[in-house]
């Protein structure tokens, strides 16, 4: 390992401004610690490493001439598969797409290599976004990094293995049912599910409209601000993208929590849950009440429906979304994600509507809620990392047997139908040394303040500053 | 939506599944069959909530409705 492998983006920055380090010996870490992991985690799918070296020699000539961008100038990152990158193919996991070469880049991966930053290739993911697992029958899977035989969830796996394993501090991903904060969760890092609208999604191939998210995967909260300080801008080529008052990540990100009142849903959080996942999460949101947030209970009993109605819209808008392809070029695709996808041909429309409508019955408990607290605190997965041979079948949990990608997505598909910004942060380890996440939920458009929640909770503990060994 | 639909028969799936244009041979569409059987057990779900006197809305961006 080098001596850079696993830094955050705030600790390269310091170095890279000062210019005690450059943005070239950076780029070559990033990609040597690349090539290293590979056949132990399978992270990439395209590792572009002559592309990154060449941005990084012209970020090294910037800097040197004194025309420093800001704090991820001369930074790597890694770029889930599904966004598209100008001239490196893009395959959403698919061999179906296997051979698809954009001719520009995503908006959000224009506004990184903006900044100064610079992509070391593409990540290894679910095929389409279409799995929680991380399962991928074209690419291979990904393995955690904490322990090899483990998934490390997706669908942004290989973003989550990569920035684990300090290859770069920073990867993209994308969160439909809790594809960013399912691996951050299993993976040890910090992920954000933005509010809705808040990043753009152009040039980022859908799963699901309405549900899709896209932000980063990192170490620390202060590096989720740093990059959301560049992501979050209105994009007009993104129908969906939101108008909000500027967002400031990092003005107020050393504001803490005191004063902040913190709600912990009483419902359907915790009925299915590990013995170690409940008492790390339960510890971590004692922890914010030691720093001065007041703890309060939080009645939203209408989480229940969401999961299962974010799942019939799921299913239902890929389907309108593939619908001649997969007719057409079915064969192209894993097979069970095909057929996911045409069960979602079944689905009425009456139904759909009907979901539509449960849709407004959970944002007005969450509004109800957000009425009362700042934020909601739970956990992020109801386990630890899984092992790899069940993502396919069932978990045993409690007594209980739960099919395993839906109870990967109980807890986290609950806050996309809604859109609600929620993040995850590591909130400690279990005894076979896997991580565990705490969840932190916020009004729309508020994801400052949750990010800083998160800072001032990594300021008491060391959860987020662990790495695997090697 | 608390009408009970009956349960979608193996020849009624075939039937739509020609309609919509899924082909495929009797191990694969037995396969799509349980699948297709999973997702609407789903959808029975969410059909059986009451939503009386609630109207769909589809995610707003802004949030000028929904928070």
């Amino acid at each position: 390992m080098s001596e850079l492998d696993g830094l955050t983006i705030a600790e390269l920055a310091e170095r890279l401004r000062s210019k005690q380090l450059s943005p070239v010996e950076v780029a070559a870490a990033s990609i040597e610690r690349a090539q290293a992991t590979e056949p132990a985690l399978n992270s990439f799918i395209t590792i572009t490493g002559e592309q990154a070296m060449v941005a990084a020699h012209q970020a090294e000539a910037e800097i040197a001439a004194g025309n420093y961008r800001g704090p991820l100038h001369g930074i790597p990152f890694v770029t889930k598969d599904l966004f598209w990158t100008k001239g490196v193919r893009t395959t959403s996991g698919s061999r179906a797409d296997e051979r698809f070469v954009p001719d520009e880049d995503a908006t959000v991966v224009r506004l990184l290599r903006e900044a100064g930053a610079f992509s070391i290739g593409k990540t290894n993911m679910s095929e389409w976004a279409f799995s929680i697992t991380g399962y991928n029958t074209h690419f291979g899977w990904p393995n955690n990094p904490w322990a090899l035989d483990r998934m490390p969830a997706g669908s942004s796996s290989g973003t989550g293995t990569a920035v684990t394993a300090g290859v770069a501090p920073m990867g993209l991903g994308t969160d439909t049912g809790g594809s960013i904060r399912a691996p951050a969760s299993f993976c040890g890092l910090t992920g954000l599910k933005p509010t809705y609208g808040l990043v753009s999604r152009h040039g980022v191939t859908p799963l699901s409209w309405s549900l899709d998210h896209a932000g980063p995967l990192a170490h620390t909260a202060e590096d989720v601000a740093l990059t959301m300080d560049v992501l979050a801008r209105h994009d007009p080529r993104d129908p969906f993208s939101a108008r909000p008052a500027p967002i400031d990540f990092t003005t107020h990100l050393r504001d803490g929590v005191a004063g902040l009142r913190i709600g912990v849903p009483r419902e359907y959080v915790w009925d299915v849950l590990d013995g170690e996942v409940e008492a790390s999460v339960r510890e971590a949101i004692a922890a914010l009440e030691r720093l001065g947030a007041t703890i309060v209970e939080a009645s939203v009993p209408e989480l229940e429906w969401a999961s299962q109605m974010g799942g019939v819209l799921t299913v239902t808008e890929s389907a309108a979304y593939h619908g001649e392809r997969v007719l057409r070029e079915g064969d192209l695709y894993d097979q069970r994600t095909r057929r996911r996808i045409e069960s979602g041909f079944f689905i009425s429309a009456a139904t759909y509507h009907q979901a539509q409508r449960v849709r407004t019955m959970v944002g007005m408990g969450l509004a109800r809620v957000f009425g009362e607290v700042d934020l909601l605190a739970a956990p992020t997965m109801p386990v630890t990392a899984l092992p790899q041979e069940i993502a396919l079948t069932a978990t045993e949990l409690n007594g209980g047997s739960y099919p395993t990608s839906n109870l990967m997505t109980r807890l986290t598909q609950i806050f996309n139908v809604n859109g609600y910004p929620a993040l995850s942060a590591p909130c400690g380890f279990s005894r076979s040394g896997l991580p565990i996440g705490l969840q932190l939920v916020g009004r729309p458009f508020e994801d400052a303040l949750v990010v800083q929640a998160a800072h001032a909770y990594q300021g008491a503990t060391d959860w987020h500053a662990r790495r695997p060994l090697s | 939506m608390s009408e009970q639909r009956p349960a979608l028969t193996k020849r009624a799936f075939l039937e739509q599944a020609a309609r919509l244009g899924l082909t495929g041979d009797d191990e694969r569409m037995d396969a799509l069959f349980e699948e297709t059987k999973r997702t609407l057990a789903r959808a029975k779900g969410v059909d059986a909530i009451d939503t009386t006197g609630v109207a769909p809305s589809p995610i707003n961006p802004q949030f000028e409705a929904g928070a």
